[in-house]
Parts: C-alpha cells; structure tokens; sequence
C-alpha cells in the first residue's frame, strides 16, 4: 500500500532541506510551526547543529495562533532577531491553515528592514524539494552580478548534510579537481560565507554535486549564462572525466583517455540513493570495471534527463521490496537502514553508503569516503 | 544581533512567569530547540502498551525524529506509518486509507496484537478528523481494542498538553473491573519503574503490598490489565497527571502526588503521603541515619563544586537545586522552561537561601549567545545543564532510570562522583538517549 511504511523510518521533510541549505549562511532561520517540526531538524537532520551558534528557531505556533488565524505574533518574535537575511519555512500545520506566509515575509521584510525568504514546505514532501527550493532562491535573488571572472573556475552546487555529505568529502572533491587545475569559487552551502556565495558569478561554470540544485544551476544558465556540469569526482578516473567536461565547456580540447577495464565477478548491480551520487558511483565503476548492469533507484526526486531506461524511482515500500526481489543483485550499494529488507546471504553483497536523510544520527557518524580520488575504495573490495 | 542573554534571577521568578501560566520562556520570542532538550516524546510513550501495535497518520515530516528515537530503543517492530499526502490533507482521504492500512498490518504480523495505539497530529486535529469514531469502526471491524494518541504539540500550553496525554492514552486500554481491587500499587508517569534495589519496593512489601506494577515491567497485555485492579496509584512524574485523575475517575483508583525528591525532608514526606493513601503505617524512618551517612561522606569527597541542574534531569529541577544547595554546593544556573507546581515551594526557599541563582530557559534564542559564552561549572546534571555548560562533568540522570526514595539520592551522589572518574562524551550519550521534543 502506497503510503504505508512499516520498517524504514519517515525521512528527512521539505523544510530540513530549506534549513540545511541556509545552514551556515548566517540568516535566522524560522520553522514555522511547533517546536516537534524544529525538533525533527535541529535534532535529527542537522549534525552541524550541536555547539553551533547558527540561529535555527521554531515560530512557537500554538493552537490559538492557528485557530484564530493570527499571523501577526511571527513578525513580533522576530522583532529582536537581526540576521543577514531571515528564511521561514513552513510545516504542516501553517499549510492546513493556509497560513499566508508570501505576505507574512512582506510584512517581516517590511518591518525589519532585512530580506526575508518564504518557502511553502508543507512536511508531505521529502527534504530536496526544499532543499532545490532553497538553492533556487539563493541563484534568483541572491547574487552580485559583476564582470570578473576566474579562469578555470567553478562553484560546487548542491553540497548539504542531508546530501550525505561532510566536509571531509567536500574537501576530497575540492582536492580531486585543484589537482586537475580547475579553481573552486564557492561551495552552496558548506565551507562558504553568504559573502562568498553572493560573489559566485566570477566563476565560469558550475558544478552540480545533488539533485537539490539542478534547478539552482539552470536558473544561473538562464539568468546569467553559466553552463553546468553533473556530477560527483569519485576515484581517479571519473574525477578526470568530470575535470575534463569542465574544462571542455570552458573551451579546452581534451584528449580522449583509454582505460583497460578490470574484470568483476559482479554482473548486476544496484545503487540506491541520491540520483546524482549513484549515478556518478555508476559512472566511476563503469569507467574501471566490466559491469555493464547498474541499476540506479532512489526514493527521493529523480530527474528523468538524468535516469537510464532500468533506473526506478521508488514511491513505497512495497516497490522497494519489489525492486529487491525482481532480481538477484550481486551487488547493492545504498543506506544501511534498507538491509532490513534482505535475506542474510543478500546482506554479505551490500556496501554501506549512508544517507542522512535517510538514517538520521543512526549512522551519520559512520563516515565512509566515496568522494575524490579515493572515493572508490569502499567499493573495490566488493567489486 | 541580540546583545542580552534571557534570564531571570530566582528571586523574582515567581513573580515574572506568574502571568504567563508559569512559562519560564520569554513569550515575544521565537523558540529555540536545542539539541539537549526533550524526553521520551509521543511515539516510545505510545510503544508501551504490551503487546500493542502503533500506527501514525501523519505528513511524513512529523514523524522522524520519534521514529529515529525508537529505532535507536528497538521499539520500531510495533511501529507503522501512514503518510498524509496534500490530496489526503484537502479530500480526508486518509480517514478511509486508515482500515486498509490496518488490514495490511494486521496481516503481515506473525501474531494478532492485543491492541492498537492510533496516533494522529495536529494536522488533523485542526482538521476536525473523527478519530475517535474511527477507533470504534476499528474495534469492531478487527476485534482489537484502540485508543488514540495524538502527537499535536501546538497544544503544548493547553490544559491537555500532548505529553500528559499519550499517558493518558497509555492507561485507557484498562479495563473497569468490578469492586473487588487487590492490594496492589501502580507507579504512573514514570517509563520506568523503579530501580530493583530502591527502599520503596521492601517497605510498600512489608506493608502489605503485594506487588508494584509498572506498565513498562508487564509483558503481555493481560499482565498489564491488572493494574486496573490495583487499589492504588502512585503519581511519581507531573506528566502522568491528567492519567492518574482520569484513572481515578473510570477506574476508581485513588493517587498519591510523590514526584521524585532528593531532599531526605522531600522523601520523607513523599512517605507520609504514601502512608496516607495507604492507610497503613510505612517503615521508612529507619533508612534516614544510613542514607544521611552516605551522602555526607560523598559530599564531603566531592567538595563545594559549582553545579547547574538541568530540567532533562529525572528530578524536579529546583528541588534539586535546593537539595544541593542546601548541601552546600554552589548553583549558580538552572535551566528550565516552566515552573512546575512541584517545583513553587522551593523556589521560594531557594529566593531566600540562594538569590545569587539565575535561571535560564532553554527555548530562548539568547541560548546561542550562552553557548557563545562558554560558561562553565564544575558540575552539570541534566543534559541541558551539560550542553550549555559545555566542557564540565555531566550526570545526564537520565529518564531511562527511575531512581527514587532514599536509593535514589544516594545513587545520585555517587553518579556525581563516578563523573569525575569515567568522565563521558556528552554528545554521544545525548545522541543516544533518543530525546524528542
């Protein structure tokens, strides 16, 4: 039954993504709702949050806010809050009331003199769709058009906790492609100042990390005509072929690499998680090893550009078991939380790969090093 | 940026929150939730009904954090989700999603469950959903007995705040049963009951009692439904409130108010009402000299450290500033959110005794300036105490133990020496206890 989830918890909501992305940017960031919809961010999907400072706050709705319809008491909260820019999400609650939350940011802006980011999350739909909503707003009204550019420069787009990712992994990233002369300008949002990611149009090309910013990243060709690239350097090889899309688009004539693939006892193979992760995972084995089935399926979105005919999205448990059972992987890669749905034997052919939106503080301190050069050494013992 | 870290000084606490339903946070401020503040939260609350299955209706987001809590605590098998889509939310739709999910879960259990806890979140209750007619329809459809529970903290300063209910909820599967009640006692508002070698279990026995029941100890569902003949209730936690009154009136079950006290004075007169409930004559006094020995001697070991006490701690968190103050140990923090009826009598002996004390809430905003300040104690107890006081010892006196009576306070000395011997990593301790707002 669609909807009905018996052994995978619920994952990460719309507006943890809105707060992930906002995170370290320095605004005030206001979860429009009861303080459990706060709870769920600042306690399971935000490991950066223990000892920080940032300012990640519920509006405190209460029954008699709701019922009366008073909208009034989030501008007068907020009047002691002075933030770069304040970001409100809203929660399920807000959403049902049909809270007006366009004119309640009008009125904070108004009133305080800061901008204000209204994002209609309702807490139905998973964290990278507020996530992309986040990323958007940030490419559409956010930066500092100017002249300069960097040569051989590109923003990391896309990089948030929720995303899998720490900022170990964007510094093996970072490394993979200085080593092969390209220049980092900005990172959304980890690693860089709001400062920063305001000034991200001196870079020449932007580099898409998630699925959480390919909308950001086509606003910015539209709006400003800077091109992007997918995906993730993961190992030696895919690492170049990503450098070597960049520096193509940039106008550099690559020359056309040769590499002898290994042989694998692995003939079928599933990934399942962020699309732009396995597909980049898919890429990097496919580029070193004899495996020409890679499955791709992910329970969150999936951009149908992106996927290959046998790729799935799974839109319940029921079709995940489905997926499992249709057939016999030698080899799956994904979140530990999803071996709960397979047998011991099909649990020895699995490669851990957390997912925070997905197991939380479960596993977000198992780290596992899939980024860079050295991101295909927790697979190749399996392969 | 805010310049002025929220506070109020104990001597006039009282007086400030008195007019704001004895909330200790700032009401013209936006919440903050930190990583340190919560409890056991609706979803492990609600697993405690033996031989009980659980299922949420709920947006997904609302449902993580207690999800992930009960993973961690291995009470995710009773656990199921049914996710409200925007379409369910406009058309109701999920109202009639509810039987078939049932169906399914009912279905894919090796053994039938006893009873079903049907949880449903503020989203329906501003909807105006009919849950509890759906429980009925459920009863009778599947012959299983549920209840609702209802994870709505927008009413969380209303008079049925959704932490005193899920108690609630927990206790409505008893049974009424006819007059004839046995000489047995309930310990309510607690998760667990209390720890073997506490004193309360050998001198409720050797009163007559004859056995002390928690939910939490009561494997099967008939095992648990005894406690609807118990002839007594004992009221240990200010969140099993509104259950001990509701079993009162439906079940006849009379209650003592005994919230947990480390003051030897605030035992003892925990006993005395238990005496009183009882109508019977407790052998409680003779334990006095030994635990007074005890404690001083670890007093003593310890010294005047400087301690912040905390309202995750399983206390009420200025009665046990008192006790420690009155032990001479300098308090010069307590963090709380609201003064607990339990709590107004010490606050007045603490104004008079310790006005040096501030306290501070730990859902203002100004907390982040607090842990930007870095203020350090000796001592912390209480995760919230531990979080914001970062880098001194912490004694979580965590939820998860029920320390109680004289045992209880001796135990809580010597956790605040064992600190200083196997110092912990706060962080992962916190993580782990699976705290939920």
């Amino acid at each position: 039954m669609k909807g009905l989830y018996s052994v995978l918890p619920p994952f990460a909501p719309d507006y943890s993504g809105v707060s992930s992305v906002f995170f370290e940017l320095g605004g005030v960031m206001v979860i429009n709702g009861a303080d459990g919809c706060t709870g769920n961010v600042t306690g399971y999907d935000e490991p950066r949050f223990y000892s920080s400072t940032a300012c990640v706050y519920s509006s405190g709705l209460r029954e008699l806010n709701a019922v009366t319809g008073d909208e009034s008491f989030i501008v007068e909260r907020l009047k002691n809050e002075k933030g770069k820019f304040i970001a409100l999400a809203s929660t399920p609650t807000p959403a049902v009331i049909g809270m007006d939350q366009r004119a309640i940011a009008q009125k904070i802006s108004t009133e305080l003199g800061v901008p204000v980011y209204h994002f209609d999350t309702t807490g139905t739909y998973t964290y990278e769709k507020g996530a992309s909503e986040a990323f958007a707003r940030i490419a559409e009204n956010m930066l500092i058009d100017m002249d300069e550019k960097i040569d051989n420069s590109v923003n990391l787009l896309g990089a948030i906790p929720l995303d899998y990712w720490n900022e170990v992994q964007i510094e093996n990233i970072k490394e993979a492609l200085i080593k092969r002369g390209i220049h980092i300008n900005a990172c959304w949002a980890m690693g860089s100042s709001l400062e920063e990611i305001r000034h991200s149009l001196k870079a020449q090309m932007n580099l898409v990390l998630s699925i959480s910013a390919l909308k950001a990243a086509k606003i910015m060709k539209e709006m400003y005509n800077i091109s992007y690239v997918i995906g993730v350097p993961i190992g030696r090889g895919y690492s170049d072929v990503v450098a070597d899309k960049i520096k193509q688009n940039l106008g550099s004539d690559m020359e056309k690499k040769e590499v002898i693939k290994k042989a694998s006892n692995v003939k079928k193979m599933l990934i399942i998680g962020e699309q732009i992760l396995a597909n980049s995972i898919r890429k990097a084995v496919k580029l070193e090893y004899d495996i020409e089935d890679i499955k791709v399926a992910s329970f969150f979105h999936m951009d149908k550009d992106l996927m290959e005919s046998t790729d799935k999205f799974i839109d319940s448990e029921d079709s995940f078991e489905e997926l499992l059972r249709k057939s016999d992987y030698d080899l799956i890669v994904g979140d530990p939380l999803f071996k709960i749905f397979l047998s011991p034997t099909e649990k020895k052919n699995y490669v851990e790969l957390p997912h925070l939106a997905v197991s939380s503080r479960l596993y977000w301190d198992n780290y596992v090093c899939y980024t860079g050069e050295a991101g295909m050494e927790f697979l190749r013992s399996s392969l | 940026m805010r310049q002025k870290i929220f506070s109020i000084p104990i001597t006039y606490l009282k007086k400030e929150v008195k007019n704001r339903g004895n909330k200790i946070y700032p009401e013209d401020a936006l919440h903050y939730c930190s990583p340190s503040v919560g409890g056991w939260g609706v979803v492990r609350v609600a697993c405690l009904v033996p031989e009980s299955v659980v299922l949420f209706v709920i947006p997904q987001g609302c449902g993580r954090h207690g999800a992930i809590a009960s993973m961690m605590h291995n009470y995710d098998k009773q656990l199921f989700y049914l996710y409200m889509s925007q379409v369910d939310i406009v058309t109701g739709e999920h109202m009639n999603k509810i039987d078939k999910a049932v169906e399914l879960i009912l279905s894919k259990l090796e053994k039938k469950p006893k009873a079903l806890v049907l949880c449903c979140t503020c989203t329906d209750d501003l909807l105006g959903s009919d849950y509890e007619g759906k429980a009925r329809l459920l009863e009778e459809k599947f012959d299983i007995d549920v209840r609702i529970g209802r994870m709505n903290p927008i009413r969380k300063e209303s008079k049925r705040p959704p932490e005193l209910m899920i108690q609630k909820t927990i206790y409505d599967y008893l049974e009424a049963v006819s007059n004839e009640k046995k000489d047995t006692i309930n310990i309510v508002g607690s998760f667990k009951g209390f720890t073997p070698k506490c004193e309360i279990n050998t001198i409720l026995r050797q009163a007559g009692i004859e056995e002390i029941l928690h939910i939490r100890n009561l494997k099967t569902y008939e095992e648990y439904q005894k406690m609807s003949r118990s002839k007594y209730n004992l009221l240990i936690k200010p969140s099993g409130k509104i259950a001990t009154k509701e079993m009162k009136r439906r079940l006849k079950i009379p209650f003592a108010d005994v919230p947990v006290a480390y003051r030897i004075d605030g035992i003892e007169e925990n006993y005395r009402k238990i005496e009183q409930l009882l109508g019977r004559t407790l052998e409680y006094k003779k334990y006095r000299r030994a635990t007074e020995e005890v404690i001083q001697d670890k007093v003593k070991a310890l010294g005047r450290l400087s301690v912040a006490v905390g309202s995750t701690a399983n206390a009420c968190p200025f009665e046990l500033a008192r006790e420690l103050v009155e032990r001479d140990f300098y308090v010069p923090y307590v963090f709380a959110d609201q003064l607990l009826p339990c709590d107004e009598v010490h606050v007045d002996w603490l104004k008079e005794n310790a006005p040096y004390i501030t306290v501070y809430s730990t859902m203002s905003p100004t907390m982040t300036l607090f842990l930007q300040e870095k203020k350090k104690v000796d001592l912390a107890i209480g995760f919230d105490a531990g979080y914001f006081c970062s880098g001194s010892k912490t004694v979580p006196l965590s939820l998860d133990e029920q320390l109680y009576g004289y045992e209880g306070a001796k135990i809580l000395y010597s956790r605040m020496i064992e600190v200083f011997e196997k110092p912990q990593d706060l962080k992962k301790e916190m993580y782990q206890s699976g705290m939920v707002i």
